[in-house]
């Protein structure tokens, strides 16, 4: 009994996780700030759904764990692949985020000033890649 | 267990009703393609979510695999496209 209230409440969490994820990349208004919402909150949503699932089949808790560690290395790893590619690639700022980042005390503002700065270092890197 | 079906019926639900909203945000016309790459992790993420689920209603412990197998697929064509847009190629 207990553990099936359990699981039923963590279930809860990570249905409640998900839509604040969902709720997040409709409403944010920059690529970043949709970023830093669907990274954490889909990953956390999954291993909450998946730590109650424990709770009510114990007997599949193997496949669980291993869903939930390779969740734990690919979410973030995905989340930092698609901010590299909007940093060096596309302009992912619209017109009221660089608005708000002239005055360069905002963390947009300081990403733009670092990318107007430092030249050299995204050519070098560009022809790293080569 | 009359009160557990219930909970688990809706969160299944809720989950497959996020999933619309979570495609307006990669169907949206005038956006970058990073942000329909955000959406389409969140869409694979609600997969995985919604995959698990089942295994508790249906009841199979096979059907979490399936769910493994879903969210490597997403990692892989997350990584690729994400490479995609940033630096033109893939490999």
């Amino acid at each position: 009994m207990i553990a099936e209230v359990l699981g039923a409440i963590f279930i809860v969490i990570g249905v409640v996780f998900s839509a604040l994820g969902v709720v997040g990349i409709l409403r944010l208004p920059d690529t970043y700030s949709r970023l830093h919402a669907s990274g954490k909150t889909s990953t956390l949503g999954v291993l909450f759904i998946c730590l109650g699932t424990a709770f009510l089949r114990p007997s599949a808790i193997l496949e669980l764990l291993a869903l939930s560690i390779f969740i734990i290395f690919s979410g973030p790893v995905g989340s930092h692949a698609i901010a590299a590619a909007v940093h060096r690639g596309t302009e992912a700022l619209n017109e009221e985020s660089q608005e708000q980042g002239k005055d360069a005390t905002t963390t947009s503002g300081v990403h733009r000033n670092i990318k107007e700065y430092l030249p050299t270092i995204a050519d070098t890197s560009a022809s790293d890649t080569q | 267990m009359a009160w557990l079906d219930i909970v688990m019926n809706g969160a299944l639900l809720v989950m497959v009703a996020l999933l619309p909203l979570a495609l307006y945000r990669v169907a949206k016309p005038k956006q970058d393609a990073a942000d329909r790459l955000v959406g389409v992790d969140m869409v694979t993420n609600l997969l995985v979510g919604i995959v698990v689920l089942l295994a508790i209603i249906e009841g199979t412990n096979t059907t979490i695999d399936i769910g493994i197998v879903v969210a490597a697929l997403s990692f892989a064509g997350t990584v690729s496209i994400a490479r995609y847009i940033s630096e033109g190629r893939v490999f």
